[in-house]
């Protein structure tokens, strides 16, 4: 990584300091992959342990964060799905800071080499593929960096499930038919190739609006499960106003135990 | 590869890769400051995770913010 004087670096370094903790996300890490720098916010992939939430929260502590409104940094809720939400400011800057441990579309073994790979590598980057998923999301404008970040993905057979371009489909496939053959499984699309671009293009935006629908049907569902907790936050805020994080963090998971469950669904708690 | 490609993001954001790496943080810092005069549009909306915006408070009503997604 660069010399590190810009705050999303810093402050991932900062959350890294004596163990590797979090991975910039999202919007800044398509910035770190030399993309697009198309958002303002900071997103991380926090370790799913008690000693990293702890540690998250002493250092926006230390720069004098506050809570949005949001799930608490805390296992119980992370754990299941949801996500903390926190901002400070530095000179100009606002600066918001954004938790997931389990990111959504996913899967945990993924996960779990995702922590491994990045733990090997030194990296504190969400990588190509991993980011990919994160961004096929409800959002037009993530496709467009899905498709790019294809294109710097090394492996056809990354290339073939994230590839967002008829064309460079139609061109891997002429040259790994092998890769082609096993990345049908997994997407189904793939096996249109031979029709052409026009039935690949169409195939394609299908594709994109299924994706856009599941991703706004999972976001309606934490939505659901955090309509009381929408009612109470007002008051919440209120009475968190002006404290010290750490302080803020014991009345805001207090007020949300009982009314933000920990799950979203109706299999969840309490 | 060669001929056309399919675009998806315009010359100017692929062009970070041609910044070296002092470039690309002073335009990714100056990037931020310059977008912070959308602060007041943005002030209740996420852009990640599983919030979309921020409650209104019934005992401090604002104006409707314009939705992000």
């Amino acid at each position: 990584m660069a010399e590190v004087n810009n705050p999303y670096l810093e402050l991932t370094e900062e959350l890294n300091r004596g163990r590797l903790r979090a991975l910039l996300s999202s919007g800044q890490a398509v910035v770190v992959h030399r993309l697009a720098i198309m958002s303002k916010d900071g997103d991380w992939l926090l370790r799913e342990d008690a000693e990293a939430a702890t540690h998250a929260l002493e250092v926006l502590s230390r720069r004098g964060a506050w809570y949005r409104f949001g799930a608490p940094l805390d296992l119980r809720w992370l754990a299941n799905g949801w996500s903390a939400h926190l901002e400070f400011r530095r000179g100009p800057l606002r600066l918001r800071t954004d938790f997931v441990t389990r990111p959504p579309r996913i899967a945990a073994g993924w996960l779990q080499r995702i922590w491994e790979t990045a733990q090997t590598s030194g990296t504190e980057v969400v990588g190509l593929e991993p980011l990919a998923a994160l961004k096929l999301t409800n959002r037009e404008k993530d496709y467009a960096v899905v498709g790019e970040l294809a294109r710097l993905m090394t492996d056809p057979r990354a290339q073939f499930l994230y590839s967002r371009s008829s064309r460079d489909l139609i061109e891997l496939a002429a040259k790994h038919p092998a890769e082609l053959a096993e990345g049908i499984r997994q997407r189904p699309l793939l096996a249109r190739i031979g029709e052409g671009r026009e039935a690949l293009d169409e195939a394609l935006d299908r594709e994109r609006r299924t994706l856009m629908r599941a991703n706004e049907d999972r976001l309606g569902q934490y939505q659901v499960a955090a309509e009381s907790w929408a009612a109470e936050w007002p008051a919440v805020r209120r009475r968190i106003e002006g404290l010290p994080l750490l302080e803020a963090h014991r009345v805001v998971t207090s007020a949300a135990e009982g009314t933000l469950p920990f799950a979203p669904g109706p299999w969840g708690d309490p | 590869m060669s001929g056309p490609r399919d675009e998806f993001l315009s010359e100017e954001d692929l062009d970070l890769r041609n910044l070296s790496d002092d470039e690309l943080i002073a335009y990714w810092n100056l990037w931020l400051e310059q977008a912070q005069v959308t602060n007041s549009l943005d002030a209740d909306l996420y852009s990640h995770g599983v919030f979309e915006r921020e409650p209104e408070d019934p005992d401090q009503p604002s104006d409707p913010a314009p939705r992000a997604r």
